[in-house]
């Protein structure tokens, strides 16, 4: 069974389309990114699996439960952790969790669930002097709360420095090592690099792409530019590169001649057919594409870094378009 | 069942707020202090010096005033604060439904205000057997059941403008409304219809049962009619209703038709309350 399904979900605002017609697969088991730029439909994506917000229409279930119609049950299967959501400032982190537990009538420790999240210290202080890092950890043991086989998190590295954000991974990735299923949201793709197993990428309230991220990188940008620093430039250097097998675009700029190739093993062919030519190599920088830039092209369609990306971006719109159809 | 969590996490939270001993203190000022206040006024040899009843009854009014302000001021927040504040997305992220949290708010907010008037009550009992001779205790208990109901009618209403709501100035803005039309200014509703229909005011008797009956729909009347049914204290009994009235007395206008329309104000806004929740988009 899959952990989450959803058919057809749409959600409309006014004349807005939040989300348009979103057929989202997570798979038991895995980590699944949900990346998109803020605005894209996320959030309103969430908000339906959680029942938060009812479907315009289509359907969809989680863990096997109706998300509009047995949302309780849901939401009894699961681990959220909201997006803007607000602490019970009075209470003491202790109370939060136990709160969660009894709701869900887990039996749980609410200290063991502290400790998993790194706030068994301050389990006796209240909520409302924590820091944005400690309030997300308190969500995140609410959400651990009676072992759920699924957790949704809505952008659970927002407002983290970079430290509260890694140790955010290292939880994430330690709970699903326990076998529970991790979806979760984010506009940062650093974050989701690291650790999905897949991710779906949302723009406009529709799902563009949805795989695993190697495999889009492959399937959409994977080319890696190499520069190379030399003490002068030979006229004929850019036509002999340029018919190399699996360049695709040469540029000079003063001394540096950049080179994209559609494969990162072809650089090494580049740097010798450059030596060879009888210049001196004075720097070497390789840019490989990160998923950074694939989710520019792929929620922006622009990447100013390259003419050819430019024009791969073009493409990858054409190809996504092919593969809704 | 989650309603349960949902009412002892609101319950735990007022606790640790200032707010539970504020409203002990101001229910020990009225129960123990106004009550108090006949005898102190007494000049021994002028007259038979003041009883129980007489500080009962002293009392009586600004007890039910302030239990029904109390009632209002701790509801209206309940679930529209929750949405301002984010954290109704812990509550609706966890296993609740949105019942559960209409009803778990009406019940965590009417111990919230059930505990002051206990404790007021007990405070007070001290200081009216201490001041008083004639200790009724039925009376007493009585009246304390009575100050927990009004309790309990009037946070249904706030809670169930709160929920209703999507800002606490609405909830503002509607509790206060309520309070203003359906329970201070009631009275002339029912008068300003029959000046339209008969172009003079009505007298104090010989009332249409029409005029009753609405008058007996705001918040306060059908509770003032139950006081009678539930305590026995001199100057807090009501003007029977067959002495108002043209004819004979209907069934609606009977005494125990007044317990439908206190349970139809705590039913209907929290019926209309949870529709309106239940149908809110948390975005």
């Amino acid at each position: 069974m899959d952990a989450i399904t959803t058919n057809s979900l749409s959600r409309r605002f006014g004349d807005v389309n939040a989300v348009e017609s979103l057929d989202l697969t997570v798979q038991t088991g895995e980590i699944y990114g949900f990346l998109g730029p803020n605005g894209a439909g996320k959030s309103t994506t969430i908000n339906m699996l959680l029942g938060f917000t009812p479907p315009s229409t289509g359907s969809g279930t989680v863990l096997g439960s109706d998300l509009e119609h047995e949302s309780v049950a849901v939401r009894q299967s699961i681990g959220v952790l909201p997006e803007d959501f607000g602490v019970y400032g009075r209470l003491t982190a202790r109370k939060h969790v136990r709160f969660a537990i009894e709701t869900k009538g887990a039996n749980d420790d609410p200290d063991d669930l502290l400790a998993r999240v790194e706030l068994a210290d301050v389990a006796d202080r209240t909520a409302g002097g924590f820091s944005t890092g400690m309030k997300q950890r308190l969500a995140l043991a609410m959400a651990l709360a009676g072992s759920p086989d699924l957790l949704i998190l809505d952008e659970p590295s927002s407002g983290l420095d970079p430290n509260g954000a890694r140790e955010m991974r290292a939880i994430i990735r330690e709970e699903n090592e326990r076998g529970t299923t991790v979806f979760f949201s984010s506009h940062v793709m650093e974050q989701v690099e690291a650790i999905c197993d897949r991710v779906g990428i949302m723009r406009d309230g529709r799902l563009i792409a949805e795989d695993a991220i190697d495999s889009l990188k492959d399937r959409f940008d994977a080319d890696s530019r190499l520069v190379v620093t030399l003490d002068t430039v030979a006229d004929d250097i850019v036509p002999t590169l340029e018919t190399m097998n699996g360049v695709t675009d040469v540029n000079v700029d003063g001394n540096d001649v950049s080179v994209v190739v559609a494969d990162a093993s072809r650089k090494a062919p580049v740097i010798e057919a450059v030596g060879a030519s009888g210049v001196t190599i004075e720097d070497i920088r390789i840019d490989d594409s990160s998923l950074e830039d694939l989710f520019a092209t792929l929620t922006t369609g622009e990447r100013p870094t390259s003419r050819h990306a430019e024009e791969n971006a073009a493409n990858t719109t054409q190809l996504i378009r092919e593969a809704d159809q | 069942m989650s309603w349960i969590h949902v009412a002892r996490k609101d319950f735990a939270d007022a606790l640790r707020s200032k707010l539970l001993w504020v409203l002990s203190a101001l229910m020990i000022l009225v129960v123990a202090g106004i009550s108090a206040i006949p005898q102190l006024l007494y000049i021994p040899g002028e007259g038979p010096a003041p009883g129980f009843d007489d500080g009962m009854s002293f009392m009586f009014t600004w007890m039910t005033m302030m239990i029904s302000l109390i009632g209002l001021v701790v509801g209206y927040r309940a679930i529209v604060g929750e949405r301002e504040s984010g954290s109704i997305r812990f509550l609706l992220g966890l296993p609740n439904s949105r019942r559960d949290v209409v009803v778990g708010k009406v019940l965590g907010r009417a111990t919230v205000v059930a505990v002051p008037t206990v404790i007021g009550f007990l405070v007070g009992a001290v200081v009216i057997l201490a001041l008083y001779d004639g200790f009724a205790v039925t009376d007493y208990i009585g009246l304390l059941v009575f100050a927990l109901i009004i309790g309990l009618v009037y946070v249904s209403v706030a809670v169930a403008v709160s929920a209703s709501v999507n800002t606490r100035a609405k909830a503002v803005g509607g509790v206060l409304g309520i309070y203003l039309i359906f329970d201070l200014l009631w009275w002339a509703v029912p008068m300003a219809i029959y000046w339209l229909l008969e172009r003079e005011l009505p007298g104090s008797t010989d009332l249409p049962a029409w005029y009753v009956l609405v008058e007996r729909l705001g918040i306060w009347e059908p509770l003032g009619i139950l006081s009678g049914t539930l305590v026995d204290i001199a100057g807090v009994e009501t003007v029977s209703t067959a002495d108002r009235l043209a004819g004979d007395v209907p069934f609606f206008l009977e005494t125990w038709f007044a317990w439908v329309i206190v349970v139809a104000w705590i039913v209907i806004p929290l019926g209309i309350g949870y529709y309106r929740f239940n149908r809110a988009v948390m975005s």
